[in-house]
């Protein structure tokens, strides 16, 4: 991502520069905003406080971290080690 | 309040109607502020997380009609930056229109015209992750409209949490 295209970035209406380069980062935002959602539906009562909704909402991003990071290492073991070793035909 | 015939469980018309206006809005009408915050939050990070990553042209209702479909849960926002793309990226208002670069679509259009494309129309990862976003964000509002329509006005949650394991 350049000085320049950050500079002429105009946020809302242009795309986010250089996405490509950090793509698989937000990941994080998108698990935050889905756990704040459901844990305020489904998660632990409000009633004494937000400690412990706070608490669950990190546990759910962590859950889904370790989720995708475990799926994208699965998909990496069949795909570079696995599939070269079955026999062409 | 309306209530269904076969049990106890309130229909909350209202309070769906109301989160479908705006992002937790449904609680909050049933005395439930801090949870229609926190849930109407989650919805907003998700919706403008969305337009920064994508801008305006991740809301799309005529080129992405199926994405939008689900993007509409999100409620009015989501018309809004839809009217917004079609007024201001698609007329040129914001950014250059240049002729798209051909085949579009396959083919140009009938009066062998080729159609124009804003200089600020989102591509690859900047356009999925964009969409993906906003479309997140209507379906996790369709959750918590779901959870308004049918939750009691003042519920403890110990209660409820009862109530929807039996």
């Amino acid at each position: 991502m350049s000085l320049s295209s950050l500079l002429a970035y105009t946020p809302v209406l242009d795309p986010l520069p250089g996405v490509t380069h950090f793509w698989w980062a937000l990941v994080v935002p998108l698990a935050f905003g889905v756990a704040m959602s459901w844990k305020a539906v489904r998660g632990p009562s409000l009633a004494n406080g937000l400690a412990g909704y706070w608490k669950a909402v990190g546990t759910m991003v962590t859950q889904v971290l370790l989720a995708v990071v475990g799926i994208a290492a699965g998909l990496f073991i069949l795909v570079q080690l696995v599939l070269p070793r079955l026999p062409a035909e | 309040m309306a209530r269904s015939d076969s049990d106890d469980t309130p229909m909350n018309f209202g309070a769906a109607a109301l989160g479908w206006v705006f992002p937790g809005l449904g609680h909050v009408m049933l005395g439930q502020v801090r949870r229609g915050i926190l849930a109407g939050s989650g919805v907003l990070i998700l919706f403008i997380g969305g337009l920064l990553v994508g801008g305006i042209d991740a809301v799309d209702r005529k080129e992405d009609h199926l994405w939008f479909v689900g993007q509409a849960g999100a409620g009015p926002i989501a018309f809004g930056a839809a009217i917004a793309n079609e007024r201001i990226l698609k007329t040129g208002q914001h950014g250059e229109l240049l002729p798209a670069p051909m085949p579009y679509g396959g083919a140009a259009t009938p009066d062998g015209t080729r159609p124009m494309v804003s200089t600020s129309k989102a591509l690859a990862h900047a356009n999925e992750f964009g969409t993906f976003f906003t479309f997140l964000a209507g379906l996790m509002n369709f959750v918590v409209i779901l959870d308004a329509f049918q939750r009691r006005r003042d519920q403890p949650d110990a209660e409820r949490r009862k109530e929807t394991a039996a």
